[in-house]
């Protein structure tokens, strides 16, 4: 185990930018090079920079920062 | 690992000489131990301590925090662009994921909880319908984080409101019912089940109820601090609540009065008088909680209201 990447609230947009994601007006994650909105793992909901709480791989994967969608990641992704 | 992972963010700056905290031990001896078990020369990672991306305040672009075990990158300092580089490349061959900070506490207490939530799920998940099990389950989990995480009030107030969207507004208020013992085994919702034993339809029954008394909690008050009801509006609440449980199919014998705090603990002891006077059976009572404020509970005897 190595120790966890934890972004803070004030930076969030650097989350967003480690991942070649830029803020559309309304907020949304928007993929610079594809132009798709990104949308969360669990729900299919596009996901805002507010909404933004995990980001996890095989490729790149969304977690709402919702108790619904973490708990979703819990039990079906990491067990 | 971390060391090399700042001297990759940041070749220009001096690390400060002690890096224990991602060793074994700060000696030499031990941290030649560990590397004579792991075959290399990085230092051995305590994986208790979490990179946080966040502010820094003195002059160097990190912080780390032995208290706490963050060691904190400010992406304002130095070279954003050669920093998302490295953090990317960790986030690819080591971690797997990144985090945003009240995600991650949230994270954390699901982990923590998850046993006990599943223990009164295992109860409820079988009689609830499908979206009912889903909203307890998920204000389970949001009770234990707010009892245990010292959450800011405003995040608090958002996460309950999220789950109100979600679920209908008064799902909002079932993380109080789970923090105040109402599903646990003995609970209030257990023993409503119970005694519905005898019907045919004893879930569907069950699932009506659910609704009802999870929309007018009939059964207890929750007094908060601020700007909240008088004494004389509390005690109309009181006569409303018995009034509700007179029409429902099963017997609820108490109507709970909550406070916690200075000012909310005051004013259930000033309801307590009032109701004293008018004849009332009632019990007060401390539910001492394992983190967090105490909590004064008065018990009110809804028949001799």
């Amino acid at each position: 185990m190595s120790p966890e990447i934890v972004f803070g609230e004030d930076r969030k947009e650097y989350l967003a930018d480690l991942f070649n994601k830029i803020i559309t007006d309304e907020g949304y994650l928007r993929d610079r090079n594809s132009g798709e909105i990104v949308k969360d793992d669990n729900t299919g909901k596009k996901l805002t920079i507010e909404d933004l709480g995990i980001v996890y791989h095989g490729s790149e994967h969304y977690v709402k920062d919702d108790v619904g969608d973490i708990l979703h990641y819990t039990t079906e992704v990491e067990e | 690992m971390v060391r090399e992972f700042f001297r990759k963010l940041y070749p220009d700056t001096d690390l400060p000489s002690d890096l224990s905290p991602f060793s074994p031990s700060g000696s030499d001896t031990e941290s030649d131990t560990a590397t004579a078990n792991h075959g290399t020369d990085e230092p051995v990672l305590d994986d208790e301590y979490i990179i946080k991306i966040g502010n820094v305040s003195g002059s160097q672009p990190f912080d780390i925090d032995r208290t706490e075990k963050i060691v904190t990158v400010d992406p304002t300092r130095g070279d954003w662009g050669d920093s998302k580089e490295e953090l990317k490349e960790y986030w690819r061959e080591e971690k797997g994921r990144a985090f945003t900070e009240s995600a991650f506490g949230l994270y954390l207490s699901i982990r923590a909880s998850k046993g006990d939530v599943n223990d009164v799920m295992d109860f409820f998940d079988p009689v609830l319908t499908s979206a009912q099990s889903s909203m307890l389950e998920e204000a389970y989990h949001l009770s234990k984080y707010f009892d245990n995480f010292n959450v800011d009030p405003n995040e608090e107030y958002e996460r309950r409101g999220k789950l109100g969207d979600k679920y209908d507004t008064p799902a909002q208020n079932v993380p109080s019912l789970c923090s105040a013992g109402y599903f646990e085994e003995h609970g209030l919702f257990r023993d409503i089940y119970d005694q519905l034993s005898d019907s045919d339809t004893q879930d569907k029954d069950f699932q009506d109820l659910f609704n009802d008394l999870i929309r007018n909690r009939p059964f207890v008050i929750f007094v908060s601090g601020g700007a909240d009801l008088s004494v004389g509006e509390l005690r109309y609440l009181v006569l409303q609540k018995s009034n509700h449980l007179d029409t429902l199919p099963v017997d609820i014998e108490y109507i709970h009065v909550r406070g916690m705090g200075h000012g909310p603990e005051e004013k259930v002891s000033e309801l307590k008088q009032v109701l004293d006077e008018g004849g009332a059976r009632q019990m007060m009572d401390i539910n001492r909680k394992e983190n967090g404020p105490n909590e004064l509970v008065l018990a009110i005897d809804s028949s001799s209201i």
